[in-house]
């Protein structure tokens, strides 16, 4: 079996020569190059979906239940992705509204990166540990940063198209977490006899899913468009911020009653498609945010507000 | 003239402010002890089992009683802002919104723990659930009803203005709020459950931190976006 | 010091290029129909409204930009008294005194509006009284910029004559007024210039 990042990395290298084309292009052609990525996407999935059901090997333990694994899997990873996406986008909206700040915090959390992992080479014990995760964290952040700088400069975001981008994959997030969802009960009730088995991961899962549809009726709820937009950013924040807090509560809570053990007995063959699946996810979803985004802009556009009304006389 | 206070003397001016209203109509913590009183009677009730099973639930009855009360807690606490736009007077006065934030989050998390401190000998009696252990484990449950009405009060006070403000129907703060919450109810419940079914692998302490965990980030996260949430956008 | 200012809510402008200045000292009234912009121009100048276009500067500093700093110079009276229901008239002064600093002020404010000794809860206190309180509490900071927005209404002819008397002794140590009212007979007495708005805009400046 050939390398299952084959696949990912021939898509993602399409996607940087589409957006590339499309941004030197400059308009005159028909910049909508979310669809290249997402008919690659749809050739992937329906090649992934069919070798998952016919081709790939019978899994050990489960049967042919077990190919619920190629749709249970890769749309656990890529919701949990798209909420990472609109965390992003959120957070950027955030930065955004200072976009001249920018360059000082690049500045400010690329040095403190760099000094949290140097101390942590340095370090040894809790320190290290600590200095290492607030490391990573500035890093993290230094990357967002830049990477909304860039965006900034090149392809003009601003706060609002950073907050419809965030609109867009928390909506594709919500679907996948919704068939993660079901597909887990699906999977359950055959292999333990139950619908739901409280599985940490699973039951995590459905809070955070619960959260984000909480964010996403916010969104409806709010008409002003600046106040929703820096209203639900910070709420999108909140939100993402409190899902490893969740994850451990479950976790924790789940382990003190028994212990579940997922089986973990892929053979290569699987290990391949399943990664084919996954990319197919990820490029579908990367279709479906950023076709999204495009119509949260739309949107957005169509609720522009009126042009002032013409100066009037001033009688003195 | 005296000086204009700094934030944390504002927060606690506002806290005192909070409370002073409460003492001035009790009818409110009054109400809210017996809406989560009630709660408490009704789980019991539904859930219909023998007093060694029914001790396993005192603690998700209790903190479900808590968390319950507090939305209807949440949004008397910003009725009274509302009623004469006070809220922006504060903000115009001008007091520092995160002033405002820990302010009320301090009187949120005062009625709260109250509302549990009144609740505390009705579950007892009603779920058969004595504290084993003497002194250290109520000195162990007082902590974990103030780090829990504490962990409670921050995201509420956050959410329950955001709600107010966008005069968003009543559902919106549980939706918002209950799922965000979950850590601190899971983790608030399972330790007042262990300290009255008890404690045989010594989990407590566990719960307790992950609770203190919660809370802290939850206080410093919601105290930092407060004001971008209460000024005019 | 108002340039150009507008402040939309949904598809609506209510305030539209609106212009002006005002020396220091001076009176202002803002007189148009219901609806016309008086209220949120006068919540864009207390620092409550972030204008959507334009500015309005004080003292040559940017409102909203620096709001921090304008926001104890400027004082709203309005509709919105911003009191706690169930305190007392004094309760309510001591905590609006004590988070600005201004404990010192109280006595005088109550005896001015004469609520010196009113223990029951505000919610028990007749529309005019809460209207005086409401003033007391809006002259605690003793305000550079003062904004009244429809100081006349819910009060009788003696409350009245208060608002005028309170209103004309700020002016006199140096106050700037800006008043806005569709009774514009009772504030000329008090205001030397007159704005009139239309749908949002300024269509006579007197």
């Amino acid at each position: 079996m050939p390398s299952g990042y084959i696949p990912g990395a021939l898509g993602l290298a399409l996607f940087v020569v589409l957006v590339a084309a499309a941004k030197l292009a400059g308009g005159k052609v028909r910049d909508n190059w979310e669809h290249g990525i997402g008919l690659y996407g749809l050739g992937l999935f329906l090649w992934g979906q069919y070798s998952g059901l016919f081709v790939a090997p019978r899994e050990a333990m489960m049967g042919d239940v077990g190919r619920i694994l190629y749709v249970h899997v890769p749309a656990a990873w890529i919701s949990m992705m798209a909420f990472t996406w609109a965390f992003a986008g959120s957070f950027g909206s955030l930065m955004l509204q200072a976009p001249q700040q920018l360059p000082k915090i690049l500045g400010a959390t690329g040095a403190g990166g760099a000094l949290g992992i140097a101390a942590a080479v340095a370090l040894d014990g809790t320190p290290r540990k600590l200095a290492a995760f607030f490391g990573v964290l500035l890093v993290l952040a230094f990357l967002e940063c830049l990477v909304l700088y860039l965006g900034h400069r090149f392809f003009g975001w601003d706060a609002d198209s950073a907050d419809h981008f965030a609109e867009s994959s928390t909506e594709t997030g919500i679907v996948l977490g919704l068939l993660l969802l079901f597909l887990g009960a699906v999977f359950a009730k055959p292999t333990w006899g139950t619908y739901w088995t409280w599985d940490p991961r699973l039951t995590a899962s459905a809070i955070m899913v619960l959260t984000f549809v909480g964010v996403s009726l916010l969104r409806a709820t709010v008409s002003d468009p600046d106040t929703r937009r820096s209203w639900v950013s910070v709420a999108t924040v909140i939100a993402y911020i409190n899902i490893p807090i969740t994850y451990m509560a479950v976790k924790w809570w789940r382990t003190m009653h028994q212990l579940q053990s997922t089986p973990n007995t892929l053979d290569s063959d699987m290990t391949f498609w399943l990664r084919v699946n996954a990319w197919a996810f990820l490029f579908l979803a990367m279709w479906f945010v950023a076709r999204g985004w495009r119509i949260a802009a739309a949107r957005a556009a169509a609720e522009a507000p009126p042009p002032l009304p013409p100066a009037r006389e001033v009688a003195r | 003239m005296s000086a204009r206070p700094g934030v944390i003397r504002q927060a606690l001016m506002v806290a005192q402010k909070d409370l002073l209203i409460e003492v001035r109509s009790p009818s409110r913590v009054v109400g809210l002890f017996f809406f989560a009183l009630a709660l408490v009677v009704l789980i019991a009730f539904t859930a219909d089992a023998s007093p060694g099973v029914l001790r396993k639930t005192a603690g998700g009855a209790l903190w479900l009683g808590l968390l319950l009360a507090s939305t209807r807690a949440l949004d008397l606490s910003y009725a009274v802002e509302t009623d004469n736009d006070a809220l922006s007077g504060l903000v115009l006065w001008p007091v520092h919104p995160a002033a405002v934030f820990y302010g009320k989050a301090i009187a949120n998390t005062a009625v709260l723990a109250l509302v549990g401190t009144l609740l505390t000998p009705l579950v007892v009696a009603l779920y058969s659930a004595p504290i084993p252990g003497g002194w250290p484990a109520w000195g162990q449950y007082a902590v974990i009803l103030g780090l829990g009405s504490a962990a409670l009060a921050a995201p509420g006070t956050f959410y329950a203005l955001l709600t107010t403000r966008a005069r968003a129907s009543s559902v919106m703060l549980p939706l918002l709020m209950f799922p965000l919450v979950v850590p601190a109810l899971l983790s608030a419940s399972r330790a007042t459950t262990l300290l009255m079914d008890g404690d045989g692998m010594g989990e407590v302490p566990g719960w307790v931190s992950l609770l203190l965990a919660f809370g802290l980030l939850h206080w410093s996260l919601e105290g930092l976006f407060y004001g971008s949430i209460v000024e005019d956008s | 010091m108002v340039d150009d200012l507008s402040r939309r809510f949904g598809q609506r402008w209510a305030v539209a290029r609106a212009s002006f200045s005002l020396p220091r000292g001076e009176a202002l009234m803002l007189t148009g129909n219901n609806g016309s912009g008086k209220t949120t121009l006068l919540r864009c100048l207390s620092t409550a409204l972030k204008p959507h276009v334009g500015t309005a500067r004080w003292g040559g500093v940017d409102l909203w930009e620096q709001r921090a700093a304008c926001r104890p110079k400027v004082s709203l009276y309005s509709h919105a008294s911003a009191l706690y229901e169930d305190l007392s008239g004094p309760e309510n002064l001591r905590t609006w005194a004590r988070l600005g600093g201004y404990e010192p002020r109280v006595e005088q404010r109550l005896a001015e509006v004469g609520l010196e000794l009113r223990p029951e809860p505000v919610r028990t206190y007749s529309a005019g009284m809460k209207r005086r309180l409401a003033l007391a509490r809006a002259l605690l900071k003793e305000p550079e910029l003062l904004l009244l927005d429809e100081p006349f209404a819910a009060l009788d002819p003696d409350g009245r004559t208060l608002v005028l008397d309170l209103a004309s002794r700020r002016r006199a140590a140096g106050t700037t007024l800006i008043l806005a009212t569709h009774i514009p007979e009772e504030a000329a007495k008090l205001c030397d210039r007159r704005i009139h708005l239309e749908s949002g805009q300024i269509v006579e400046v007197a």
